[in-house]
């Protein structure tokens, strides 16, 4: 059996999120048994997943109050930590992934590289001198490229997928659920079936806050929400909480103004799949349940709010929608989100079809599509950004092709379809005029760093030439790419030879420019075939052959 | 300290330390019961109690015995009694000795660093004086109430559990833990024992955010 630990010193949702890739982990090698490590205060969502190997916990809040309070000794602290982290240190992992890729984290799997050096490690370490080791290049993807605000081609765990070179799989079965739970949650929704009646469609949870307000689906929004459903006699209510008294207190204010007649669940991480498994579909903000459907395949719109990262920890289930506001949308209205959110539950429950799917011009809705290359989100209906469109299916292409030397043509095809040639011509010409403009900078640093073997006094010059460069790093755009990962690259230079690490590092993202480049020539080249003249002369050619 | 044990109008023995009398020469069953009504909104909604001053426990066993009737057996209440002939007194006339302890350790010193005196503050009960007895002692009760403990690496060698750990301390005796923990990655240390520090420091936190 292959011992396998998982890192992921985040936050519930995340960690359901890295659920997903425990469970293809094991799933892919029935002779892998995967740990994990995590923080005491999230016990519970670690505990949502089977897994083969152990549960470790660090308790960060008690080495936390034992280290900043002046009564106890800094011993205290040190002896919870060690007391702690020993199980896992006295443990011969064959593999470590380092999912959080946090500074604890890193420094954690560094211990254990340090401990055991043929052990495999996937994500961030540290090398003997403290530089940042990226174990491949999809983990400089996560790292540096899913950070940057303007795009995220590649989704978070496809990167882990391709780092560990696995398929992801569902992870359905291997939710750990109480069979008491089940057995109550099955009893009271069947009895809340019988009662409704037969008009009712579908029984849909609606989540009721997130961990920020910003976050959240107003609250005017869910009334009229429960206003519709109940008017329309299609959809059941049933409001899902945690127990917390903020929560349950909201609740119970929702059910007043409806005369105590809503269905009102409450649960913890625990029982919460017990009672998802029960319901037909979903409406929920960015929140940690989000992703607990996610894991039990339950069909969601999500409500991505302004504040909500774009694309990078949206819904995964194909079966699911998000319904999206930018801050460039402007206002919407109460019932132009209601609206929003009740057609694209319709969409989700199959009751209308996606070219049906009608919504106000302050949101678009994306479909999660999965395919060989894994999972990216496609515009389904609302406000188009052509321009964001094209430049997140653009960096896709760019990176399949950079990373894993493959030509994905459904990725030009989805440009051509969606953004069309006019507005693509548009954007390409003006990301070629600043990536030739990144380029003269970058190609400085290359001639002032030939200059300063020669001549040492040309190491200002060098210098400067690198900053004005690394600055490109923050043009949110085409150009940005190379520099980013060139910027990752000199900042973890090593001390033993820096000059010629930097010489690599420049003609790699001198490299990554000409592959950008050569990506926008595939595109040209696409549109060229879709062209009417060039169909209408393969066509000819076709008659005389 | 001198003490002479009087026997109460109610016929219970009352301690005299140096004269002075630590529960009521009247009643002091009736004295403690007041002592639990007067503290309720203190002692209402918890189970975990630290009391200043134990006497001969008459406050003790009548707060012990109203939580037991509110948290059954789910309460416990630590006691601190820095006279060496009361604080035995209580312990071996102790009917609650499943829920409350007296601790042994009048340093305040070694009192933070006892496992299970520090893991039961950390669940922060409640603090309750006994005024008499804090009046008596109210240096020492000052002592721990003002206490800080060093943070130099030399005092913390005597309580530090793993080896390893230890060791990565050994050469730095005269630092504390955050500047070692600085002086570790400014020397770019990331042998075992230098990663060990810093990650330690990564989950422990700056100390500076809670001054």
């Amino acid at each position: 059996m292959r011992n396998i630990l998982v890192i992921n010193f985040r936050k519930n949702g995340d960690i359901f999120n890295s659920l997903k890739l425990i469970n293809s982990v094991e799933i892919n090698d029935t002779n892998r048994a995967v740990s994990t490590l995590g923080y005491e205060e999230f016990r519970s969502a670690f505990r949502v997943l089977k897994t083969r190997g152990t549960n470790y916990f660090i308790n960060r809040k008690k080495i936390e109050t034992y280290f900043k309070n002046r009564i106890y000794s800094d011993a205290l602290a040190i002896n919870q930590f060690m007391e702690d982290i020993n199980p896992v240190l006295s443990t011969k992992w064959d593999e470590v992934i380092n999912f959080s890729n946090d500074q604890t984290g890193t420094l954690l799997t560094s211990i254990i590289k340090t401990l055991n050096p043929s052990c495999k490690i996937t994500g961030l370490s540290l090398s003997v001198t403290g530089q940042v080791v990226y174990s491949d290049e999809w983990v400089r993807v996560l790292n540096d490229v899913t950070t940057m605000p303007m795009t995220t081609p590649i989704n978070y765990l496809d990167c882990f997928y391709n780092a560990l070179n696995i398929k992801s799989s569902s992870a359905l079965d291997s939710v750990a659920t109480v069979p008491e739970n089940n057995q109550i949650a099955f009893k009271n929704f069947q009895a809340l079936r019988s009662s409704i009646g037969p008009d009712y469609k579908a029984l849909v949870g609606i989540q009721l806050m997130s961990s920020s307000v910003e976050k959240n689906i107003p609250i005017e929004t869910i009334n009229s929400l429960i206003q519709e459903m109940v008017n329309d006699t299609c959809y059941f209510p049933v409001l899902l909480i945690a127990p917390l008294k903020e929560e349950q207190e909201l609740a119970e204010a929702i059910n007043r103004s409806f005369g105590g007649s809503l269905t009102i669940v409450e649960s913890d991480f625990i029982a919460a799949p017990s009672v998802l498994v029960n319901l037909d579909a979903v409406i929920t903000p960015d929140t940690s349940i989000k992703h607990l459907c996610d894991l039990l395949d339950l069909p969601i719109v999500e409500f991505a709010s302004a504040e909500s990262p774009a694309f990078k920890m949206w819904t995964t289930n194909t079966s699911s929608l998000v319904v999206r506001t930018t801050r460039e949308s402007g206002n919407y209205s109460n019932s132009d989100l209601t609206s929003a959110l009740l057609n694209s539950l319709a969409y989700i429950t199959g009751d209308i079809m996606a070219k049906d799917l009608v919504i106000s011009n302050a949101f678009s809705t994306y479909i999660p599509i999965k395919d060989r290359s894994g999972l990216h989100y496609k515009n389904c209906s609302g406000i188009k950004n052509e321009v964001e469109d094209c430049s997140r299916t653009f960096s896709r292409y760019f990176f399949l092709l950079r990373n894993a030397q493959e030509s994905d043509t459904r990725l030009l095809k989805e440009i051509f379809d969606n953004v069309g040639r006019p507005i693509f011509n548009k954007w390409a010409h003006s990301e070629k005029e600043k990536m030739t403009a990144a380029m003269r900078t970058l190609l400085s640093c290359i001639r002032n760093l030939a200059s300063s073997r020669e001549n040492p006094k040309a190491y200002k010059a060098l210098v400067e030439s690198i900053d004005v460069f690394m600055a490109v790093a923050t043009w949110n755009n085409l150009a940005s790419i190379p520099a980013v990962i060139f910027k990752s690259r000199f900042e973890n230079l090593n001390q033993a030879s820096p000059m010629a690490q930097l010489e690599e590092a420049l003609f790699s993202a001198k490299k990554d420019f000409q592959l950008l480049f050569d990506s926008i020539a595939h595109c040209d080249e696409y549109f060229l075939t879709k062209s009417p003249s060039y169909l209408a002369k393969q066509g000819s050619t076709n008659e005389l052959n | 300290m001198e003490i002479d044990v009087v026997t109460s109008r109610s016929g219970h023995l009352v301690p005299k330390v140096e004269g002075y009398q630590i529960h009521s020469v009247y009643n002091p069953i009736k004295e403690a019961a007041q002592f639990v009504e007067n503290h309720m909104n203190k002692i209402e909604g918890h189970n975990k109690f630290l009391i200043f001053g134990g006497g001969y426990a008459y406050h003790i066993n009548a707060l012990a015995e109203h939580l037991a009737t509110q948290h059954e057996g789910n309460y416990s209440i630590f006691v601190i009694e820095p006279n060496n002939e009361l604080r035995q007194y209580c312990i071996d006339h102790n009917p609650y000795s499943k829920n409350v302890h007296y601790l042994q350790n009048t340093n305040p010193t070694d009192a933070f660093t006892n496992e299970t005196f520090v893991k039961f503050l950390i669940q922060k009960p409640v603090l309750l004086t006994h005024q008499p007895s804090f009046n008596l002692n109210k240096s020492f009760f000052e002592s721990f109430l003002t206490y800080k403990s060093s943070r130099n690496i030399r005092d913390l060698m005597g309580t530090i559990q793993n080896d390893d750990f230890k060791t990565a301390l050994s050469q730095y005796e005269h630092m504390t833990v955050d500047e070692l923990a600085v002086e570790t990655k400014q020397k770019n240390d990331f042998s075992y024992q230098g990663l060990l520090i810093q990650t330690f420091a990564s989950i422990a936190g700056s100390r500076e955010e809670q001054l």
